[in-house]
């Protein structure tokens, strides 16, 4: 007589009733405990997870617990696509799931939906980081200077490109800019010369491309104009001494 | 020279090299699961009730640089160095590939580190090295990066990324000449502490045990062992588990020690021919050569694993031939800068410095981009080097 798989009966906050194999269900290090300490027969209560997401969550399990048992034919590459599909999901849904694997304690789900928010975030600037999670910035401005230059390793531009936001930019500079499609912007930057691609829309755009080394053959022109203001020739020259900030 | 408006600047993004030049396979390396691009908006409704316990969980998987820019977010994260629990986050993510740390011979306190995920260089200044001493890398384990002073005599530990170092204090034996280093933990990471030996060619050997501070001399070479010892000091010792192995010259092979029992052993081992600048490396246990194999004007650069049933190198791999014709008849010098999984291996040639890595798991071969200082323009040449697990958490 082959073993009959017990099944635990799961209750979630929105009160749908799931019924599981055990195998899948102590994937949760919460609902094991529960279950080893508890009644066994009784239905076991996850208070804090809704039926969409404890749905998903099972499916997720059985995945795991099917691969490996070999009852499913996949391989480590095929599972790990299938995770990468697993968390293509709305912004709303992953939070529930990280939140819901956090008090599940489900490891391998915890670790792959954190893997995920930390690739979605790690492009941001470390204002945008304050601002997506609601951070207050703790440091006085020396401070947060000193955090940056103590770091500054990790910032360096090397071959230097990059896209920079230029903020706080006079409304009749930038209309300078605008005004003449061929024109070219050069910028100081802590003292090095940094000229910019031309732009047609300034206006409009919130960033644009920087080369850190002025491309050929207009170097010696931006350098020697830099004490001038306006070279003619289609060329605008508009200086900022500002700090880099990154 | 400021107009009168002055602006302000903020980087958006690192420099990405244009997506169209590198295949499919290369763009999704290093990916993991949901990758999603870097800017994709973040609903703040949603994110800002994100719990302050999974923020550890979810910054030890930044990439490490990220880690560094992110310190200025706010105190509590730029103190996460010190958090144990942070720590342990940092343990349980799988060990990615290692950084190179390596020296330019322009500037000896501004150390180049790769990161060979990113194709990056980054160059943190060194501050701990008294001003005009030199001290090249020589071992490293667990994240921590071991220095010796060109006059072989001072010792020191470091996490480069951390910058968190110690002063060895002075060994019990005065040597004056070339040593062989090898480095091992205790455990599985620098809190429960590390060891350094050091060898010299008379057969003299000292251990450092990091948790009671202090060289200690276990006790002599075995008779068995002929002295002196020519140690092929080119070659950067390797650890697997807690024997360190030593690269000989004459007789042909391998010394080995055990940190645990304390027994050295000698293992004969005949080198190819042909054979010169040969390093030994490893990768998941696996003893493996790195050496120039030249053969009339053809200089190739060969990869060969040891096999411990006979004793004997096979090899298993060569740099694609393409590579190699860069090198055709001229002199050729090698050194391999990391000896763990990934090997990187600097090409000398009278005028060019050839940069590549060698991935052993996969075996792929990889251009290295040149290392330039920030603000300097000229290309640096590496010579010399050791590879490192990049751990924010290992403190010397």
């Amino acid at each position: 007589m082959g073993s009959t798989s017990t099944k635990i009966k799961l209750r979630t906050s929105d009160q749908k009733v799931f019924e599981v194999e055990k195998a899948v269900a102590v994937q949760s290090q919460t609902i094991k405990y529960i279950y080893e300490n508890g009644c066994p027969d009784s239905v076991i209560h996850v208070h804090s997870v809704s039926g969409d997401i404890l749905s998903k969550i099972l499916d997720y399990c059985k995945k795991h617990v099917n691969s490996a048992a070999g009852k499913e034919d996949i391989s480590p590459e095929e599972l790990y696509e299938w995770d990468a599909n697993f968390v293509k999901v709305d912004q709303n849904t992953l939070f529930d799931l990280i939140l819901a694997a956090n008090c599940l304690k489900i490891e391998s789900l915890l670790d792959l939906t954190c893997q995920t928010v930390a690739n979605m975030i790690k492009g941001k600037r470390p204002e945008e980081i304050r601002t997506t999670f609601n951070i207050k910035n703790d440091y006085t401005i020396e401070a947060e200077e000193a955090v940056r230059r103590e770091n500054k390793w990790a910032f360096d531009m090397l071959g230097g490109v990059g896209t920079m936001v230029i903020e706080e930019l006079a409304d009749d500079t930038m209309s300078k800019c605008v005004t003449n499609t061929k024109s070219r912007v050069c910028v100081i930057a802590a003292n090095q010369i940094v000229m910019m691609r031309s732009i047609s829309k300034l206006a409009n755009k919130k960033s644009i491309d920087v080369y850190k080394q002025p491309q050929n053959p207009t170097t010696p022109r931006i350098k020697e104009s830099v004490k001038q203001r306006n070279v003619g020739t289609g060329f605008i020259e508009l200086f900022f001494h500002f700090k880099c900030k990154m | 020279m400021a107009a009168g408006k002055s602006g302000n600047c903020k980087m958006l993004e690192p420099f990405k090299p244009p997506p169209s030049k590198r295949s499919r396979k290369e763009r999704n390396r290093g990916k993991l699961p949901g990758s999603t691009p870097a800017s994709e908006v973040m609903d703040q409704e949603i994110w800002k009730e994100f719990p302050e316990d999974l923020f550890e969980a979810v910054i030890a998987r930044l990439p490490i640089a990220t880690f560094f820019r992110f310190r200025s977010v706010c105190r509590k994260w730029n103190s996460l160095l010190e958090s144990q629990s942070f720590s342990h986050h940092c343990a349980e993510i799988p060990q990615a590939n290692p950084w190179f740390y390596t020296i330019t011979h322009e500037n000896m306190n501004v150390g180049a580190m790769y990161d060979p995920s990113t194709k990056k260089w980054h160059h943190p200044t060194i501050s701990f090295l008294p001003a005009k001493m030199i001290a090249l890398p020589v071992a490293s384990v667990g994240g921590l990066v071991c220095f010796l002073d060109i006059g072989h005599r001072n010792f020191y530990v470091c996490n480069p990324l951390t910058q968190s170092f110690k002063e060895l204090p002075a060994r019990s034996v005065k040597v004056w000449s070339r040593v062989a280093v090898g480095m091992t933990l205790n455990g599985n990471s620098t809190d429960e502490g590390y060891k350094i030996l050091w060898v010299g060619c008379d057969g003299e050997y000292e251990v450092y045990d990091s948790v009671k501070n202090s060289w200690s001399r276990p006790g002599s070479m075995p008779s068995n062992i002929k002295l002196p010892l020519s140690l092929n000091f080119r070659s950067q010792a390797i650890s697997i588990d807690s024997t360190l192995y030593f690269m000989q010259s004459d007789p042909e092979g391998i010394v080995s020690y055990n940190m645990v029992s304390g027994v050295w052993k000698q293992f004969i081992i005949p080198a190819p021919i042909h054979l010169s600048d040969h390093t030994l490396a490893e990768c998941e246990g696996r003893i493996m050569l790195v050496g120039l194999l030249t053969k009339n004007a053809a200089t190739c650069v060969c990869i060969w694993e040891l096999q411990k049933m006979t004793l004997l190198w096979k090899e298993v791999d060569r740099m694609p031939n393409i590579w190699c014709l860069e090198f055709y008849g001229k002199h050729v010098r090698m050194s391999c800068l990391g000896n763990k999984g990934l090997f990187m291996l600097s090409l000398r040639s009278r005028q060019m410095n050839r940069l590549v890595t060698y991935n052993v798991m996969s075996r792929e071969w990889m251009k290295v981009p040149g290392c330039v200082l920030p603000r300097g323009r000229k290309r640096q040449w590496i010579a010399c080097g050791t590879a490192f697990h990049p751990c924010l958490t290992a403190t010397a």
